[in-house]
C-alpha cells in the first residue's frame, strides 16, 4: 500500500497547480470584482508553494510501500 | 444573493477533493481484507499518521467556523480551548492513561469498562456515546448544509445528501483507514486553505501589534486581548469568566472529558503500530493543536478589527438582531480569496465537514458492532460477520445522522444541546476513568451507579439552567456569567458528582479480585518506562517540550 503522505503529495501537487494557473489567467484577464490585496497574487505564489511541498511529498514516498 | 461567488476553477477544485476522496475508499478496499482492518486500521500507524489523525478527527469545520466566531464574541479567551482546554490533557492521555487503554488490546473506550468493571457499564456507555455520535454527526451534517446554504447559495438537500453519500461509501470501502487518510488530508488542505486568511488580514492591518492596539481602543472595559490578566475578576473578559471555571471546567472536566475518553479521538490512537508510537500519538498532536489558534484567533481578532473600522465595508452576517458570527470566517475568505483560493477555501471547510463526520460514523460503527451488538445480540459472531456488521453499521449510522440533520433543521435551537450532549457523557465518564485506571479498590457498582448519577445530574442542571428553576450564579458562583461559563461549570459539578458517588458506593459495594484487574489499574500495571530508546525517541520526553511551549505561549499572550 502507497503511505498516506504519497496521496498528500498529489492532491497539493494538483490542487497547486490549478491555483497557479488560475492566478495566471487572471494576470490576463483581471476580474471585475477585485478581493482585498489582490495585487498580491497570492494565488499564484502560494499555487507554487503547494506545488513545491507536493513535489516533495511525491518524491519522497513515490517508491515507499507498506504492508 | 450568496456572500462567496465560486469561479470556474473553484469548482474544480471542489470537485478533485470528491473524487480525491472517493478514490482513496476504492484504493483501499483492497487491503481492509478482516476486521482489525477495518475497525483500528490494521493497527500498523506511525505516530505521525496517527497524531495528525488523532488533531484531526477535533477539527472540524464547525469548530474552525464556530471558534472564528466565538473569538470574534469572547476575544483571545477562546485560545484557552487550544491551550489549556486541551494540552494538558493530551500529554496526560499519552504519559498515564495510553498504556491501560493499548496495552488491554481493546477496540474501543467501552472495551477498557467491561474489562476493568462489567459489562452493564460497557453497555450503558456504549449506547450513550452511540447515541452522542449520532447527534453530533447529524447536527455536524446540518451545519454543513447551512453553511454551505448561506455563504454559497447550494441546495441545502443536494449538498447534504451528496457528502452523506460520500461519507458512507468512502468508510464503508474501508472503515478507519480511509476514515484516517482523510482526516490527514483534510489537515493539510485546512492549514494550506486557511494560513492566507489570517496571513493576508494581518498584513491589510499592519501587523500582530497593531491588530491588539486596536481592540484595545474598540473595548477599553473589557480585555478582548489578554488571555489571564483579566481572568481574576470575570466582567472585565469578553467570556465574563473566572479562571477557576477555566481551570476546573474547561482545562480539568471538559478537556480530559473530551480528549481522554472520546472514542472518537482515542480510536485514532488505537491503530499506532506499538505502545510507544500511542503514547506519542496525543503528545504529538498537542504540537499541532497550540498552532491552531494562528487560524482561528488570529482570523477572529481580524475580523473584529475590520468590523469595528467604518473604512473597511467588513460586517458580519446577521438576521434581524440576532449577529451570525459563523459567517466571520467565510466572510473573510470572500475579502480576501481571489479565484482558486476560494474554491481551496472551501474545500477545506467541506473537508472539515466530511472528515468530522467520517470521524463520527467509523467511531458509531466500532461501538455498535463491539460495545452493543457482539456484547449484547451475538456474542459468539465470527470475525467476518463482525466485518459485514461494520460496514452495515456505517451505512445505517449515516443515514441515522441525515435523519438527525433533517430534525436539527426543524428544530434550529438544538445546536444549543451540543454542549449538553458532551458534559452529558463525557465530564461524568472521566471521572470513571480516572478511578478505575488510578484506584484499585473502585468497584463495578460503584462506577455504573456514579456515571449514572454523573450523567443524570448534567443533564438535570443544564434543564434546570435553560428552564430557570434555578439560577446561572448558584451553577457558576459569580454574579455575572456567559453560556459559556455555564458549560465549564456545569461540567465540573457533573464530573464532582460522579467522582464522589463512584468512591462512596465503591465502599459498601463487592470489589473484583485483584488478578483480574493486572494491566487495567495502576500499581498492578509493570512499568512503561522505556530504557533501551533514546532520549528524543521518549514521549516524555517531547511531552516536556510541549508543556514548555505550553507555559511560554501562556505567558507571553498573559
Amino acid at each position: 500500500m502507497k503511505p498516506i503522505w504519497y496521496f498528500v503529495g498529489l492532491i497539493l501537487f494538483i490542487m497547486g497547480m490549478l491555483l497557479m494557473a488560475a492566478g495566471l489567467i487572471s494576470l490576463s484577464s483581471p476580474p471585475e470584482i477585485k478581493p482585498v490585496l489582490y495585487e498580491l497574487h497570492s494565488n499564484i505564489w502560494w499555487g507554487a508553494i503547494m506545488m513545491i511541498v507536493g513535489l516533495i511529498y511525491i518524491l519522497k514516498n513515490r517508491k515507499i510501500k507498506i504492508e | 444573493m450568496s456572500a462567496i461567488g465560486l469561479t470556474f476553477v473553484d469548482w474544480i477544485i471542489i470537485a478533485v477533493y470528491f473524487v480525491f476522496v472517493l478514490g482513496i475508499g476504492f484504493y483501499l478496499k483492497k487491503f481492509t481484507k478482516n476486521e482489525e482492518d477495518f475497525f483500528l486500521a490494521g493497527r500498523r500507524n506511525s505516530s505521525w499518521v496517527a497524531g495528525l489523525a488523532f488533531l484531526s478527527a477535533n477539527l472540524g469545520a464547525l469548530e474552525l467556523l464556530g471558534m472564528t466566531g466565538n473569538t470574534f464574541k469572547y476575544g483571545m479567551f477562546v485560545a484557552h480551548f487550544y491551550w489549556v482546554g486541551a494540552i494538558p490533557a493530551m500529554i496526560f492521555l499519552g504519559i498515564y492513561m495510553m498504556p491501560f487503554y493499548y496495552s488491554s488490546k481493546i477496540k474501543s473506550v467501552p472495551g477498557y469498562l467491561k474489562l476493568r468493571f462489567d459489562e452493564k457499564t460497557r453497555v450503558l456507555n456504549g449506547i450513550a456515546f452511540g447515541i452522542m455520535t449520532l447527534l453530533v454527526s447529524g447536527i455536524n451534517l446540518y451545519a454543513m448544509a447551512l453553511v454551505l446554504h448561506t455563504f454559497l447559495g447550494w441546495n441545502w438537500d443536494v449538498s447534504m445528501w451528496m457528502s452523506a453519500v460520500t461519507v458512507a461509501a468512502y468508510v464503508t470501502l474501508s472503515g478507519l483507514l480511509s476514515a484516517i487518510f482523510t482526516e490527514i488530508i483534510q489537515f493539510f488542505l485546512i492549514w494550506f486553505g486557511l494560513f492566507l486568511v489570517s496571513l493576508l488580514g494581518i498584513i491589510e492591518i499592519g501587523s500582530v501589534g497593531e491588530i491588539m492596539t486596536r481592540i484595545n481602543q474598540i473595548s477599553s472595559e473589557i480585555s478582548f486581548t489578554t488571555l489571564w490578566s483579566t481572568s481574576g475578576d470575570p466582567s472585565l473578559n469578553g467570556m465574563l469568566v473566572s479562571w477557576a471555571g477555566i481551570v476546573l471546567g474547561l482545562g480539568f472536566v471538559l478537556s480530559f472529558g473530551y480528549w481522554t475518553t472520546d472514542f472518537l479521538v482515542v480510536q485514532r490512537a488505537f491503530s499506532a503500530k506499538n505502545l510507544q508510537t500511542a503514547r506519542m500519538t496525543p503528545i504529538l498532536a498537542s504540537f499541532f493543536k497550540m498552532a491552531i489558534p494562528f487560524l482561528v484567533i488570529f482570523a477572529g481578532l481580524i475580523a473584529i478589527v475590520l468590523a469595528n473600522d467604518p473604512n473597511s465595508g467588513f460586517k458580519l452576517l446577521s438576521d434581524g438582531n440576532q449577529i451570525n458570527y459563523d459567517s466571520a470566517l467565510p466572510l473573510l475568505i470572500a475579502r480576501y480569496y481571489p479565484a482558486g483560493l476560494v474554491g481551496l477555501g472551501v474545500t477545506a471547510l467541506l473537508a472539515g465537514f466530511m472528515a468530522g463526520q467520517a470521524g463520527n460514523i467509523s467511531a458509531f460503527n466500532t461501538v455498535w458492532t463491539y460495545d452493543i451488538y457482539k456484547s449484547v445480540m451475538n456474542r459468539n459472531a465470527s470475525d467476518t460477520h463482525l466485518l459485514w456488521m461494520g460496514r452495515a453499521a456505517t451505512i445505517v449510522g449515516v443515514f441515522i445522522s441525515l435523519i438527525t440533520a433533517y430534525w436539527a433543521k426543524s428544530f434550529p435551537s438544538i445546536m444549543d444541546y451540543m454542549q449538553a450532549i458532551f458534559s452529558w457523557v463525557n465530564a461524568p465518564l472521566f471521572a470513571t476513568m480516572q478511578l478505575g485506571m488510578f484506584v484499585v479498590w473502585i468497584t463495578p457498582n460503584g462506577a455504573f451507579w456514579g456515571l449514572v448519577l454523573g450523567m443524570g445530574s448534567s443533564f438535570t442542571l443544564y434543564l434546570a439552567a435553560k428552564f430557570n428553576w434555578i439560577s446561572a450564579s448558584i451553577i457558576t458562583l459569580s454574579d455575572v456569567s456567559s453560556d459559556m461559563a455555564v458549560n465549564f461549570w456545569r461540567a465540573w459539578w457533573a464530573w464532582l458528582i460522579c467522582f464522589v458517588a463512584t468512591i462512596v458506593i465503591s465502599l459498601f459495594t463487592k470489589k473484583k479480585p485483584k488478578e483480574e484487574l493486572v494491566g487495567l489499574v495502576k500499581g498492578l500495571t509493570p512499568s512503561t518506562v522505556d530504557k533501551e530508546s533514546k532520549l528524543y525517541q521518549k514521549p516524555e520526553f517531547w511531552a516536556i517540550i510541549s508543556l514548555i511551549i505550553f507555559a511560554v505561549l501562556n505567558i507571553y499572550y498573559w
